[in-house]
This record gives C-alpha cells, sequence and structure tokens, in this order.
C-alpha cells in the first residue's frame, strides 16, 4: 500500500516536473497546451484501489435509500442490518447511502431536482413534508393494503397526516419529546418527591434543590431557546408565539409576563453561573452528565447523547414544561419530533420500497432501534423500552396530534430574529438584563 | 540545493545571538501551538468524561487506544485516502499547467481583455461555493455521466481544477509581474520562441510561488468538501473530507469526543506527512527545472 | 511588450475556457437569482417570483444581516492586521537564516491543516473552558487576575474569543505566502546591504517592505476572499442556531438557502443569492483598491 501510494506520487509529480521545467530535452517544444498525458495516464492508477464493478445503473432491480445518518451512528447500523435482511429475504438489490444531516439537507433537494433515482429518503418530518414536499408519493392506498397502521402509534400517523395536509405522505420512527430532562439522584438528595406541573411548583422545585446547594437549571446556547418558546407557548399557544416572532409583535403581554417569570429564575440563582458561556455541549457534558446541576430543557435524545459521560446506571427523570397561570396550553402540549421515511413520487418499485420501509420500522429492528440508539420504539407492540429510556414513558404516552409544538414552539421560526432572541434571552437568564429591558430590546430589534 | 546551504550555515556563536529575539518569538508561538495541538492529541487518547472534566491532560484511566479502533472501523479509510490522494494530485498537477501560462499571458501581454479576465476571476472568488457547485449539478447530471464510476471520477476532478483556476491564477500573477523583462528579451534575441522562453526561463523563476500554490492547492482539494459531497456519487468515489466529516459528526451525535479527537488526528496525520514530504517534492520538482 | 495573438491565445485559452465552463453559467445564474424570490437553490426559472430589487431592500432593513457585514467587517480589519503582521513577522525571522527553519514552518503552519471542527472544537472545551481552560490558568499564573476572570464565550466577549482562534489558525498560511515573496528576492541584494552596512531593521524597511509590495496584494486578496466565506468557525461557535455576536453573511445565505438547524423556516435562495452578489462585490472593490494603493511600478532586481 505505503510503496504504490509513493510510486503514484513519484509518477505525478515526475509528470508535473517534466512537463513543468522544460529541463535538458529540448525536443520537448510546446508542453503549454496539453494536461492529456497526465490525465490518461493516472485514471489507470485510479482503477488500481477501488472496486472494478461499476455502481449501481438505474435498472429495474434496485432501490436507492438516502438515508440522513452517518454510518457509524447507531441508527446507520441498525437501518443497515434492516436492509441486508430485506436484500436476503427478498432479492431486491439496496443502494443505501448514508449522507448525514447535512447533506441530506445540502444535497438531497438537488439530486430530486435533477431527476436521479432516489426511491427512499428519510429526514426530519417536517422537513420532509414542508421542504420536500412536493416530491412525495402519497402513501394512504400502501398503508391500507398492508394493515401497516395496526402497530403503529395513531400520534405520530395523525402528525403525519396534518404535516402533509390531512393525507399520509411519510412514515414515522425515531420518536423524541422535547421535555425537561433531570438528574433523579439529586432530586431525592433535595428531598423532592413529585415533578412539577405548574410553574409555582417548578419554582419550589427549583427552591429546594438551591437549598441542597444543587445549581437547578442549566442549558446550552443551542437550546436556550426552546425555553424562551415553551414559556410563551404556554402562556399563549404556539400560533401566537409565531406571530409574534415573524411580525414583530414584542408588546404582546405575554412577552413582558414571560420577561418577569424567567427573571425571577434569574434572581432567584436558579440558573447556572456558567449559563452565559456555555456552547453546546459545554453545559450537557460537564453540567448535567457530571452531576453538577439538576435539569435540562432537551429532546429524548439526550440520554444517549451524554451516555458515555454519564455511563449505563444514570438515573434520569423527564417532565413536561409545567403549566403557567393564565396561560392557555398545559403540560399535554409538547414538542414531539420524529424522524419519517418518505417515498419518492417518480419510484417506479413503490411497493418494494414501502416493504422495506416496514422492516425498519417494525418488528424486530425496531426493537435494535430503541435499544442500540437509546430511543422510543415506534412499533406499539414492542413495548420494552431502553433503561436508560423508561422515564420518559410516561411523558410520551401523554403526547396527541393536537396537542404538537414545532420545534422551541415556533420562537424559531424568523432566522433574521432567531440570534437577537437568543442574546438577549441568555442575558436575561444570566441576569445581565431586567424584563422591561428584554421587552425594550426585542421592540427595538424587530423595527 | 539544500547541501550548499548546509554548509553556510556552520555555528557562528555572535551570528545566533543577533538572531535570539527572533528564536523566543518564534519558540513562545511554537510552544503555545504544541500546547494546543497537544491537547488534541491527549484528547484522541483520553475518554469523553475525562475531556469534559478537564482531565484531558492527566490520563486518570490510561490510554485508550480503542477510540482509534473505533474511528479507523467508522469509514473504509484505505479507499478514501486513495481516492483524496489521487483527486488532489492530478488536479494539482493540470492546475499548475494551467493557470501558470495564464497568470503568465495576464501579467505580460497587453490586450483588451486582460483586466476584465483578472476582475472575472477575482469576482468569481468570492461567489459562494454552493451558488456555483449547485446549479451546476443540475447541468451535469442530466449529461448523466455520474453514473458512471470513471466518468464520475473525471467530472470531479475537472471541478476541482475549475474551482481553483481563479484562485491559482491570481495567486500566480504576482510571481510573474515581479519578475524583470530583460530575461525575456534576452531569450528572444537567442532565438529562443515565447512558449520556450516561458517554460525554460520564466516559468522557473516563479518557483516559490508555485511550490506554494500547490501546496495550497493540494491541501483545498484535499479538504474539499461541499463539492464532492454533491458530486461524489456513491460512497466508493467519496474523498477524505466528506468521511472525515461524517466521522467527525457521527461521533459528535454518539457523544463519543475522545473517538471524534481520535477521527482527527487520523485524518491529520497523513497530510501533514504528505504536506512536508510534498513540499520538498514540489520544490526539488521546479528546481530540478532552473539547474537544466 | 508585443506578442502574437496565437501564443497569447495558447497561454489563456485553457484557463479562459474551464473558468467559461465552470463559472459563467453559475454566476449569471446567481445574480439573475437575486431579482427573484425562490424557495430552493434548485428551482426550475420557471418557479421563480420576480421581486426586483426587493432581496436588496430587504438585506439593508434587515439588522441581523446588518450585524453579519460588521462582524465581517471586524474579522476582515482586525483579523487582517493581526494575521498579516505576525505572518510578516515570523516570515522575516524565518528566512533570515535561522536554524530549524522547516521545522518552525511545518510547525507554524500545522494548525492549517487540522479540521477547523477539532480546532474550534478545542479552542471552545479547553482554552476557553471557565472551569480548567488554558487561558485562565495561564493568567491566573502570570498574575493577571483581570484577564483570568474573562467569561471568554459570553456574549461580550464571543468575536473576540472567535477571532483570536480564527487569526491563530490563519497566521501559518500567509506566513507562507510572505516566505515565498522573499525567499524570491536575491540574496545577493542582502549581501550588497550588508556590505553598505544596513541593519537588519534597515534591510527590511527599505528593501523587502517595497520589493513585497506585490505579495502584499495576493495576501490582501487572499485574506478577503476567505474571510468573505467566513462560515465553519462561526457555527461551530454557535452550534444549530446563529448568534448575533458571530453570525457572518455567509451564515445568514445558508440559513435563507437551506432554512435552519432545527426549526422548518422560510426559504428564500434569492435572498441568499443577493448575499452573494454583495459579497463578491466586496471582494472586487477590495482588489481594485488593493491594485490602486500598491500599484506595481515595475520593480525589477
Amino acid at each position: 500500500m505505503k510503496k504504490k501510494l509513493l510510486s503514484i506520487l513519484l509518477s505525478a509529480t515526475m509528470a508535473a516536473a517534466m512537463l513543468a521545467g522544460c529541463g535538458n530535452s529540448s525536443s520537448q517544444n510546446t508542453p503549454t497546451q496539453d494536461p492529456a498525458p497526465a490525465q490518461t495516464e493516472t485514471p489507470s492508477n485510479t482503477e488500481t484501489p477501488a472496486n472494478n464493478e461499476t455502481p449501481a445503473e438505474s435498472t429495474g432491480g434496485t432501490l436507492v435509500y438516502w438515508s440522513m445518518w452517518e454510518a457509524t451512528e447507531p441508527q446507520a447500523q441498525v437501518i443497515q442490518a434492516a436492509v441486508d435482511k430485506y436484500m436476503a429475504d427478498t432479492g431486491v438489490t439496496v443502494d443505501l447511502q448514508f449522507k448525514g444531516r447535512t447533506g441530506q439537507r445540502e444535497g438531497l433537494e438537488a439530486a430530486l431536482a435533477a431527476g436521479q433515482q432516489i426511491d427512499i429518503f428519510d429526514e426530519d418530518v417536517d422537513r420532509v413534508n414542508g421542504t420536500w414536499g412536493s416530491y412525495l408519493m402519497d402513501l394512504e392506498s400502501l398503508v391500507a393494503e398492508t394493515g401497516y397502521e395496526q402497530k403503529a402509534s395513531p400520534a405520530l400517523m395523525q402528525i403525519a397526516r396534518d404535516v402533509a395536509g390531512g393525507t399520509l405522505k411519510s412514515i414515522p420512527y425515531q420518536a423524541s419529546v422535547f421535555a425537561f430532562f433531570y438528574n433523579q439522584d439529586l432530586f431525592d438528595q433535595a428531598g423532592i418527591t413529585a415533578v412539577p406541573t405548574t410553574w409555582s411548583e417548578f419554582l419550589d422545585v427549583c427552591q429546594k434543590l438551591k437549598d441542597a446547594g444543587i445549581v437547578p437549571i442549566t442549558c446550552d446556547d443551542a437550546y436556550i431557546d426552546c425555553m424562551i418558546g415553551y414559556h410563551l407557548g404556554r402562556l399563549g399557544g404556539e400560533d401566537k408565539v409565531v406571530d409574534i416572532v415573524t411580525n414583530g409583535k414584542w408588546d404582546d403581554p405575554i412577552v413582558k409576563q414571560m420577561a418577569e417569570d424567567y427573571e425571577e429564575l434569574a434572581s432567584k440563582g436558579y440558573f447556572s453561573p456558567n449559563l452565559a458561556q456555555n456552547v453546546w455541549p459545554a453545559g450537557q457534558n460537564t453540567e448535567l452528565a457530571l452531576g453538577g446541576a439538576a435539569m435540562y430543557l432537551n429532546g429524548s435524545w439526550l440520554p444517549n447523547e451524554v451516555k458515555n459521560m454519564t455511563g449505563p446506571d444514570f438515573r434520569w427523570g423527564c417532565f413536561s414544561y409545567p403549566a403557567v397561570d393564565g396561560g392557555v396550553d398545559g403540560t399535554e402540549a409538547l414538542n414531539v419530533s420524529n424522524q419519517v421515511l418518505a417515498i419518492n413520487k417518480d419510484s417506479k418499485m413503490a411497493k418494494e420500497a414501502f416493504n422495506l420501509i416496514t422492516y425498519i420500522t417494525q418488528g424486530e429492528f425496531d426493537a435494535m432501534m430503541a435499544e442500540q440508539a437509546v430511543s422510543i420504539p415506534t412499533d406499539t407492540t414492542n413495548t420494552t423500552w431502553p433503561k436508560l429510556m423508561a422515564n420518559v414513558k410516561p411523558v410520551y404516552e401523554g403526547i396527541t396530534a393536537e396537542g404538537r409544538y414545532s420545534w422551541a414552539v415556533g420562537v424559531e421560526s424568523n432566522n433574521d430574529i432567531t440570534p437577537i432572541i437568543k442574546e438577549n434571552f441568555t442575558k436575561l437568564c444570566a441576569g445581565s438584563m431586567t424584563a422591561q429591558e428584554f421587552v425594550d430590546a426585542m421592540i427595538a430589534a424587530s423595527k | 540545493m539544500a547541501k550548499e546551504k548546509e554548509i553556510q550555515e556552520k555555528f557562528n556563536l555572535k551570528k545566533e545571538i543577533k538572531m535570539a529575539p527572533g528564536y523566543i518569538i518564534v519558540l513562545i508561538w511554537v510552544l503555545f501551538t504544541f500546547v494546543l495541538l497537544g491537547w488534541v492529541l491527549a484528547a484522541s487518547f483520553s475518554t469523553t468524561p475525562d475531556i469534559f472534566q478537564g482531565k484531558t491532560l492527566e490520563f486518570p484511566t490510561g490510554f485508550h487506544f480503542e477510540n482509534y479502533v473505533k474511528a479507523w472501523g467508522a469509514q473504509n479509510v484505505s479507499v478514501i485516502f486513495m481516492n483524496s490522494l489521487v483527486y488532489s494530485l492530478i488536479s494539482c498537477v493540470l492546475l499548475i499547467l494551467i493557470c501558470a501560462p495564464a497568470a503568465y499571458a495576464l501579467s505580460r501581454f497587453d490586450f483588451k481583455i486582460n483586466k476584465l479576465i483578472q476582475t472575472s476571476f477575482v469576482s468569481a472568488m468570492g461567489v459562494p461555493v454552493v451558488m456555483i457547485v449547485l446549479p451546476l449539478f443540475g447541468l451535469v447530471s442530466a449529461l448523466n455521466v455520474l453514473n458512471n464510476e470513471l466518468s464520475n471520477r473525471a467530472v470531479l476532478i475537472l471541478l476541482y481544477v475549475g474551482i481553483n483556476i481563479p484562485y491559482t491564477t491570481i495567486f500566480l500573477l504576482t510571481f510573474f509581474s515581479n519578475l524583470s523583462r530583460s530575461y525575456e528579451e534576452a531569450a528572444a534575441i537567442d532565438g529562443c520562441n515565447e512558449v520556450k522562453t516561458f517554460w525554460k526561463i520564466m516559468f522557473p523563476m516563479a518557483q516559490s510561488g508555485i511550490v506554494t500554490v500547490t501546496i495550497f492547492n493540494f491541501i483545498n482539494i484535499w479538504n474539499e468538501y461541499f463539492l464532492s459531497l454533491i458530486f461524489a456519487n456513491s460512497d466508493k468515489l467519496r474523498p477524505v473530507a466528506v468521511g472525515l466529516y461524517s466521522m467527525i459528526n457521527s461521533m459528535r451525535y454518539t457523544g463519543d469526543w475522545a473517538g471524534m479527537f481520535s477521527s482527527v488526528i487520523i485524518v491529520f496525520i497523513p497530510t501533514f506527512i504528505l504536506y512536508i514530504f510534498l513540499s520538498e517534492k514540489i520544490i526539488a520538482g521546479v528546481t530540478g527545472g532552473v539547474k537544466g | 511588450m508585443k506578442k502574437s495573438k496565437s501564443v497569447l491565445f495558447l497561454f489563456l485559452a485553457p484557463a479562459v475556457l474551464i473558468f467559461l465552463l465552470v463559472f459563467v453559467y453559475p454566476i449569471i445564474r446567481t445574480v439573475l437569482m437575486s431579482f427573484f424570490k425562490i424557495d430552493a437553490v434548485t428551482d426550475s426559472i420557471s418557479a421563480w417570483q420576480f421581486t426586483g430589487v426587493e432581496n436588496y431592500i430587504k438585506l439593508a432593513s434587515t439588522s441581523i444581516f446588518r450585524s453579519s457585514m460588521l462582524n465581517l467587517l471586524k474579522i476582515w480589519l482586525f483579523g487582517g492586521i493581526i494575521v498579516m503582521s505576525l505572518a510578516l513577522l515570523f516570515a522575516v525571522i524565518l528566512t533570515s537564516g535561522i536554524r530549524f527553519k522547516k521545522f518552525f514552518r511545518a510547525v507554524i503552519y500545522m494548525p492549517n491543516i487540522v479540521s477547523a471542527v477539532a480546532l474550534a472544537t478545542m479552542w471552545l472545551q479547553y482554552v476557553y473552558s471557565p472551569q480548567y481552560g488554558l487561558f485562565k490558568d495561564m493568567f491566573s499564573a502570570l498574575g493577571l487576575d483581570g484577564l483570568a476572570k474573562i467569561q471568554w464565550l459570553s456574549s461580550d466577549h464571543k468575536f473576540t474569543a472567535l477571532l483570536i482562534a480564527y487569526c491563530f489558525g490563519m497566521v501559518g498560511y500567509h506566513m507562507l505566502i510572505f516566505m515565498s515573496g522573499i525567499e524570491r528576492i536575491s540574496p545577493d541584494l542582502y549581501e550588497a546591504a550588508r556590505i553598505d552596512g544596513a541593519n537588519k531593521i534597515k534591510q527590511f524597511r527599505y528593501m523587502t517592505l517595497p520589493l513585497l509590495k506585490g505579495i502584499f496584494k495576493t495576501n490582501i486578496t487572499m485574506w478577503s476572499i476567505t474571510s468573505v466565506g467566513f462560515f465553519l468557525w462561526s457555527q461551530i461557535f454557535s452550534t444549530v442556531t446563529a448568534d448575533s455576536q458571530t453570525i457572518t453573511p455567509m451564515v445568514y445565505m445558508y440559513l435563507q438557502t437551506f432554512g435552519a438547524g432545527n426549526a422548518v423556516t422560510e426559504r428564500n435562495a434569492g435572498l441568499g443569492a443577493a448575499v452573494g452578489v454583495l459579497l463578491s462585490i466586496c471582494v472586487v472593490l477590495v482588489f481594485t483598491v488593493c491594485n490602486r494603493l500598491l500599484k506595481d511600478d515595475d520593480l525589477e532586481f
């Protein structure tokens, strides 16, 4: 290997040197215009290391599946296992490409628009149905034919239908809920016996933790907007939050109330002193996972993300963002997000594709996914949850399609204002800004 | 050439003392760099909890070589290295062959659209690569050349070359424009034609620039991410940057930060060796021309 | 100097031809796009809605875009001054006959070939850490308690933190360019100057600097181009969501073109294209001004 590498390198540099410095051989007159020798010579080198088989042509027998995971992630490994089994069972070849999140987000649409053969792809439910909605096949008849829905979560299926405008165009898997995650040991230590469901109970919990010498709440820059989003959502509902951020209605009374509630948290010292300078993953790794802080508002992927830090015996707790007095939404309203699998409307192998989706989202491989990716099972008949997830179950079982919030309860719907919200809200939580200053700053910024 | 220099550099205390401030400044910087990169290296042998407890440099639980085993298994590392090596080498050679004459012409010849070409090259460099790559993808995929492995590779190389033409040309322009014209005049008197004059006389004189820009090109293409992501249509064609990014990302998403740092080192070491090796080779290659 | 047309053609044609092939269509398309409202970059022209200069008006009136431009200007100007002076300093030291030149050169250039993701993570998690950070330890050891207490990653200092980290990585690259320029200057000139009794500093001021004019131009052009594309560092210093301290026009463009990381936001590739056009104009401006100020008076040596 090394020798070959060296020789290729040498031959190429020599080719360069030969063409470049015209040396002694004066017969070499016009080396200028001709990059051709290098080109014809080197591809033959190129051939050797790679396999000689050509990539699958777009003929009938191959399904092309572009996935959002990276090949080494546990999700990808489970999908790979499911695909292998599927190929062995059915004889259909699957060209499975792991593109990664950014790869999918940047590359998929270009490829779809160019008409490349991609039969199946996956991503977040909102992005697939919103951003790539025009490339999706309607799956209602396939679902009805195969009886797929018998083992599917009604709430998740309803959400998938809602985002596609009333019909089913994608199959959910890997659901997650966004809620407060806490360290049960620290709660026990502070003598807290029940999770808070209202804001005043939440304040009590914080006070008890503080009295026990424990930092109640920490966060990272990546997720801090979710706190303001949830609070505004509890007070006025998601539509109102979206209205405020997209139309600049920061003079709304609920903004003031939210700011005052958070000012109170800050002034009572419930936030970690590092909050203002936590860049992800500092807060979740150095504080929450190591027992330096008790609570963190995050998605149910968190236990998996920090499992290297916490070890397998960490006792996780989970509760939905508390209801706020005078608000419109209660604890049943939650940000549920999930990945979905979708079939390209131009796919010539829809049935085969749907069969593969069933392999991945139900039965054996769904159970494997829950186990290995520390996530919530999609198949309702898979009732064993991973140990680290056990405490999410009560929260997850409360989800409904009507009570579904989107990401950060819509507070990040306006790209132009998100950074400003983040900056000012962080200052509010760090105590370097008062509630009134926050409101004024936001009104000024959205003019 | 290197040997001559060594002979000149006999130890001379007086001279060395004069140089002391220089040594001190450079040493401080080098030390700082070593601490920082040393930390990355240490982190790659550490564990995630140790990194986030600030114990990276203490190795309380020993050295963790398994980080490397895991990171290595994550990608088909030898394939992506080979791909990158081939792409980078061919593209670098082509770039010099194409851009050096162009830069020379732009620096020497007076013609109507000279300034226009220069300005277009420069403004092209300001256009975000996303805006270039995505529309091109639409065009290229319509030609149906991405379904064949060999033509897909050729397209990739053509694009690496194309994307770097403005940069390389503008970079080399300075080196040619500062060369005295008397050389060409002398060559003309000797009856050398222009093409010959360029390759035999002018090209070697810009060698420091050519060496430098080739190193930059090499590393640029080696690290090129977006274009490769979009155009490398199958795993077999992927270069290092795409593979590395995917390694790093999966380690981040699964919270394996020690593993992330070892992925970084895996990709860094060969690049670094190549950098040292290549810069020597290129220098040798170009100076070889001078002597002839 | 008169040159025959065929030679000119021979020299220029390959570069210009490939350039036309690779750049011209996308550039024309990008300029056109900036006058339309477009959902996705790859949408066909029939799906574009003509909006005139509305995208540009919107950019001018969006405060976050203005702060992104300001951030970019600060990175370009302050970062440029820091990087150029350090790079030049190192280049002069390394070319003045210092021992272990190759070793030093390699070490100073090294950060450039370490993945930016790793470097940025290292700065964030190690150097700036409030608990065990290198800066904290270093400044307390030096007795500089004021500096040791700085919350580097809070919004008041985040920009400075980003700038320092970025500059550290860039010095090596520009140093190499300066070195290649200095090495091209004939040693005979220095020999002559030494005989005339000019000391190192005088040699630098009256010989190296004037002879480096063209190199400065190249360095400034290259610096401007890399700063305009400032993206990855900003992204890692503010994961997932952008940050008003660290946002740059490229980040804004990315958000407009592909949507935000978590929330699914409205996209307008036309607006993204307008950002691209503005950035290119900035690069051209810098290049033109540079050409004017640092005019090559046909230096001969």
